[in-house]
């Protein structure tokens, strides 16, 4: 029977209850008597006082509601079993969905039905978070979806849902209820309703686009939100769900933020202010279904009733989402607007030794490792590969799924030729997965199964051009690629009903360097191939594993290969590609001569008389063999995709630049131990760990080094400073130059100033950092203890400028000359070089940053400070211009608005 | 020459808002999970931490924060999270109010119940303290006394009071980092420390505005909620249009902070350090000026 409730969701806005906890609570109940000892287990009042859980529902409909949800949020097995009530799950349901169905019928009039909503919570255990396993939640909600269904409910509807992978699971419980019932998701419709956090997240952390493109697949009626926040907060996302989710939206806000006060959780926003946002929502962005959460009351639901029956529902305009992939955080579209889908390849047990290894060792930490930087490499999603003799596959990749589905922000594309591996890391994805891969090689029934798994687990699918063929199953030629994906779009859309936006199809390429006939062309038609399947099957995905091509070659000849092959492939109509991102190379990256070699062994130009497609241009020997050419080209270059050159392969002495500028530990140690069998230690810090510093000081100052990383070097230095010091001659270890540091009087401020110590202290300097809120007496005493070259004022505050002011003066006053340097956030260059030099009598300098100050002690000590005194003179003088300029041009504009009697002075 | 007006053009006519409660209270709880989206990430990478955009496009810079700085970012508010290094705390509260010229007069918050302020008449009431705001000399001769109701208006006007913390740990661990010369990390817990309580006083500014109801105006943004995009303003003390920070002292006597461990300095300013204090003003003419 087709369901009334949709019918009556498509004709008008339905309005859903308010609180059942909050309806509870209001009355009073005794823990013994009335909840038989299960405290805080709202559903057992279904047995012991059914007619207050009737009379609540009875108070909604009689406020205006339209439908009410069963009092069984909590009523899945596993959140039952805490109250030793996981027996009587089905009956409570029933009975849940019964109570529930007598307020209805008593108020339901002909032309106003009313409905009862089956209300299936988040139960109590994460999912996600491994508490739980699939097949135990999806047995728990399958019972309670049963007992619901008995107890005549409309619809089901999953709510508060916080882990994308508990919504997987709950809908596919849904399903086998109702199949169990002999019914379907179009007689008793299936409603999502997720909780986004104040974070703008759901609690595991996933965004409300990745909910969307995760739950699009599934047959659900409507997609919402509920709980965590009050109407207003949610705006923007009920706003993308009116965009972009193509079927009904519910809005079921708490009544406003809540707060902790003194205790007790108090819900502030009052029916009047609920009321009016959920209507706004309505009529601007079409929401269908609205009701009220935690804290609200009838008087809340009689508002909203009212405000919703004179408010047009607002007709939605939907923008069209690309078919995607998902994290459990975010989202990822399957086709790139400017490049292609890149599906990182390394976490693969029979293509990668280092995947291999971290597996055997059982190092999750350090696969996870290896995920993130494929991401960094430019990976937008992560193939994963464990099939590997001798080893639970199946365990292997739960457990991989489970870290890396936390920890990366990446879609995963499930890769294994067992079901029971796919399934073991479906059941552990909570993001949308793409499953690779299914194929005809052992006929239709395996393949169905992995149609089916995708179905069940919203997951895209990869389908590789193999089949039955006794001979010859993986298709040489273009035309039987095409055949074979024409077919497997055939069935896995019409029969399983698939998306043909999440098929990917892979033409499968055999290596090209296997010199042998067969193979000749094996990338060629594999280029043809993708046109092919391009051209007839334009909605769908497409992908390759790449680097199969250049199989056996030496690896710069592979990175070529693979790279032109790819560029070939995506001008053909790739959509994506397996590969190791940072191993292809743009083609402007490779020499002319290496890209035309490529060519050749691709396009199999060898002679016509040979089985080729014809010589290349210019080349006349008719033995001529492409890949032979190529094989020759590479006979002495090495990889031309590592940029960074090993430590190893550099000098002595570059290494311990290196440490510096890459801000590198590793092996300082030994690197300086080394060193100083050549050098003493002295000499090792002056002439090239500082030359390493001088260095970071540049790529700073261009722009090209940031200020962590710029830390960091500094902090080896430090390390290096330390480990060579016991080997120092006592007189040996002479600063360059000294200072007295400190942020002024009143300023607690001492980021700034402890900048400025770093960077000195670790080029050789003297620092003495006498910290904050310093009085001028005390600066002098250290200065005059220590006889420091300098002073340097530090502070943040607009007051601490005229503190240091005052302190300038106050020098003058006592005759001192001792170099000053200032430096602070409100601090501009402009008065410190202008009026400030005036003030004082001594040199006094101003620093924007610490390598500014660096530039004035190494200037101090290299009694170069005229350089400095110039630059700011010249500075000075061009602003002073500048300004008569504009005062000349400013009174030029006065004296002719004067003339012509415009401004009366 | 004609007289400059004594008086702005802000509006006097604005619904004054009811607050749900007078005078403080004390929230010991927030969690850090609802601060952290608040963090202006942009004062964070490019203003704490000076990770500069320099001469990179948009897009080379948003990668190299990717792969460079979101995962530390990511990490911080783990590690500050799990090891309770970060420890949020909030007091505020509504005072009835009346300006008087460049005076903006307290009122005493006790015994009014639920009242609203259109319901309390200044006349009747106990001055409590006066702040008095600077003008501006030239421009609208703006001056902070103008968004509240004159005292002879007849009825009373509401502003808020924050002041947040991030506790003192937060300092402790970064002072400890730099003793022990470990630079990048201390540049980054320093950075957090200082965002997440700019953070929190975003987050309560807009708990503020939810109370009073004035919350409606908020751009669904976070981002956005940095430059302004809501109802009304905060200022703190040190600001262009607030500079003097002896306010700091009546701010002080009227929300008493030391109830969440903060305290002044000599020089007015908040220890712990990661703290910080505000007038909330609901008048939607009230925006940051300088003076």
């Amino acid at each position: 029977m087709p369901s009334r409730f949709l019918a009556e969701l498509d004709r008008r806005v339905l309005v859903i209850d308010g609180a059942m906890g909050t309806a509870t609570h209001n009355i009073d109940l005794d823990v013994e008597k009335d909840y038989l000892g299960c405290e805080n287990c709202p559903e057992i009042l279904l047995q012991s006082r059914p007619e207050v859980i009737q009379g609540i529902h009875e108070s909604f409909f009689a406020a205006g509601s339209d439908a009410v949800e069963t009092d069984s949020f909590g009523g899945a097995r596993h959140v039952l079993a805490e109250f030793d009530l996981d027996e009587r799950t089905f009956e409570l349901n029933k009975l849940a969905g019964e109570v529930a169905r007598a307020a209805a019928d008593g108020h339901a009039t002909p032309d106003r039905p009313r409905f009862v909503l089956g209300s299936m919570g988040p139960g109590t255990k994460l999912i996600t978070l491994g508490q739980i396993s699939w097949a135990d939640m999806l047995a728990s909600y399958r019972e309670q979806a049963r007992g619901l269904i008995a107890g005549g409910v409309d619809a089901l509807l999953i709510e508060t849902c916080q882990d994308l992978l508990q919504v997987k699971c709950v809908i596919n419980a849904c399903l086998a209820a109702l199949e169990d019932a002999g019914k379907s998701h179009q007689d008793i419709p299936i409603l999502v309703s997720i909780t986004i956090e104040t974070t703008g997240t759901m609690l595991m952390g996933t965004s409300i686009e990745a909910a969307v493109a995760a739950l699009r697949g599934y047959p659900i009626a409507s997609l919402g939100l509920n709980c965590a926040t009050g109407p207003v907060e949610m705006a923007e996302h009920v706003q993308y769900l009116s965009r972009h989710w193509d079927r009904h939206v519910s809005v079921v806000p708490n009544a406003g933020l809540p707060v902790l006060m003194e205790g007790r959780t108090h819900f502030p926003l009052g029916p009047e202010a609920f009321a009016e946002t959920l209507a706004k929502y309505v009529r601007e962005y079409g929401v269908g279904l609205v009701g009220g959460c935690c804290g609200t009351t009838p008087e809340h639901i009689e508002r909203l009733a009212r405000a919703i029956g004179d408010t047009p529902r607002a007709a939605r305009t939907l923008e069209p989402l690309g078919a995607a992939g998902t994290s459990l955080y975010s989202p990822t579209e399957f086709r790139q607007d400017t490049s292609f889908l890149i599906v990182g390849e390394r976490m693969n047990a029979s293509g990668s030794r280092k995947f291999k290894g971290l597996l055997e060792e059982e190092d999750w930490d350090g696969i996870v490792a290896l995920a993130r930087s494929q991401m960094r490499e430019g990976s937008h999603i992560l193939d994963l590969n464990v099939d590997y003799a001798g080893r639970d596959n199946a365990s292997d990749i739960a457990e991989v799924v489970n870290r890396v589905a936390q920890q990366v922000d990446a879609p995963l594309m499930i890769d294994s030729t067992q079901i029971k591996t796919m399934q073991a890391a479906l059941e552990r994805s909570p993001g949308k997965c793409v499953i690779n891969s299914a194929n005809f090689e052992d006929g239709e029934e395996k393949f169905d199964a992995i149609c089916r798994l995708a179905r069940a687990h919203g997951a895209a699918l990869v389908i590789g051009s193999i089949d039955e063929d006794q001979d010859n199953a993986m298709a040489r030629t273009a035309d039987r690629k095409l055949a074979i994906a024409r077919r497997a779009h055939e069935r896995a859309t019409t029969v399983h009903g698939l998306d043909e936006a999440d098929l990917f199809f892979d033409p499968l390429v055999l290596p090209v360097s296997t010199g042998m006939e067969p193979d000749r062309r094996s990338g060629l038609a594999t280029i043809e191939g993708t046109r092919l399947i391009a051209e007839h099957l334009p909605r769908c995905q497409m992908t390759c594993g790449v680097s199969n091509v250049s199989f056996g070659l030496k690896p710069a000849a592979r990175v070529v290969l693979n790279s032109v092959f790819l560029h070939e492939l995506v001008e053909a109509g790739m959509t994506s590609a397996i590969v190791h991102a940072s191993k292809i190379l743009p083609l402007n990256r490779i020499p002319d001569d290496q890209q035309r070699a490529a060519m050749d062994l691709l396009y199999d130009r060898r002679h016509a008389s040979k089985g080729g497609t014809g010589l290349p241009e210019g080349v006349t020997d008719e033995d001529f063999d492409p890949l032979q050419a190529f094989i020759a080209l590479f006979k002495d270059v090495e990889s031309t995709a590592s940029t960074q050159v090993a430590k190893a392969d550099l000098t002595l002495e570059e290494q311990l630049r290196a440490h510096i500028v890459d801000g590198d530990k590793e092996g300082l140690a030994a690197t300086l131990d080394t060193a100083m069998e050549k050098y003493p230690p002295l000499d090792i810090i002056n002439d090239h760990l500082l030359d390493g510093m001088k260095t970071v000081g540049e790529l700073f100052g261009s722009g090209q080094m940031q200020l962590p990383f710029v830390l960091q070097s500094a902090q080896v230095m430090k390390a290096a400073v330390a480990h060579l010091e016991p080997h120092m001659e006592k007189s040996g270890g002479k600063a360059r130059g000294s200072i007295v540091l400190a942020t002024v009087k009143g300023d607690v401020h001492d980021i700034g100033k402890n900048l400025v110590d770093i960077i000195l202290s670790n080029n050789g300097y003297e620092v003495h950092n006498i910290g904050i809120k310093q009085p001028l007496s005390n600066i002098l005493a250290k200065w005059q203890e220590t006889g420091a070259d300098a002073i340097g004022l530090s502070g943040l505050l607009v007051k601490s400028v005229h503190v240091m002011e005052d302190n300038l003066r106050e020098l003058r006053e006592q005759g001192h000359h001792v170099p000053v340097i200032l430096g602070g956030a409100a601090l501009s260059r402009h008065y410190a070089e202008g009026h400030l030099r005036s003030v004082y009598k001594g040199p006094l300098y101003y620093g924007k940053d610490a390598f500014e100050g660096l530039r004035f002690m190494d200037m101090l000590a290299g009694k170069t400070l005229g350089t400095l005194d110039s630059e700011i003179v010249a500075r000075v003088e061009k602003r002073a211009s500048a300004e008569e300029t504009l005062a000349a041009s400013k009174a030029r504009k006065l004296e002719a608005a004067a003339a012509e009697g415009g401004l009366l002075l | 020459m004609k007289a400059a007006p004594a008086r702005s053009t802000v509006a006097t006519d604005v619904a004054v808002p009811t607050p749900p409660f007078w005078g403080s209270r004390v929230v010991e709880h927030v969690d850090l999970d609802e601060i952290y989206p608040f963090i202006n990430t942009v004062a964070l990478f490019r203003g704490q931490w000076q990770f500069k955009k320099g001469k990179l496009s948009d897009a080379e810079y948003q990668d190299k924060l990717a792969a460079t700085i979101l995962p530390v970012f990511e990490r911080l508010k783990t590690e500050l999270r799990e090891n309770e290094v970060l420890r949020p705390a909030v007091v505020y509260g509504y005072w009835p109010c009346a300006s008087d010229g460049d005076d903006l007069i307290v009122y005493d918050p006790s015994g009014l119940g639920a009242a609203a302020p259109t319901e309390l008449r200044p006349a009747e009431m106990r001055e409590l303290l006066r702040f008095t705001f600077p003008r501006q000399e030239g421009k609208r001769r703006l001056c902070i006394s103008d968004f509240f109701r004159p005292v002879g208006s007849g009825h009373a006007d509401v502003f808020g009071l924050h002041c947040v913390t991030m506790g003192s740990r937060v300092s402790e661990l970064a002072k400890s980092l730099f003793e022990n010369d470990d630079y990048t990390e201390y540049l980054y817990t320093h950075g957090m420390g200082v965002e997440t309580a700019e953070a929190l006083a975003e987050l309560w500014h807009k708990r503020i505005r939810q109370e009073l109801g004035i919350g409606g105006e908020d751009s669904p943004r976070i981002r956005e909620l940095f430059t302004q995009h809501y109802r009304g303003s905060r200022y703190s003390p040190g600001y262009p249009a607030c500079p003097e920070m002896r306010d700091q002292e009546k701010i002080w006597s009227l929300l008493e902070p030391g109830r969440i461990g903060c305290s002044l300095t000599e020089n007015w300013q908040i220890d712990p350090e990661q703290s910080t204090s505000a007038f909330v003003v609901h008048h939607p003419e009230a925006k940051y000026f300088n003076v």
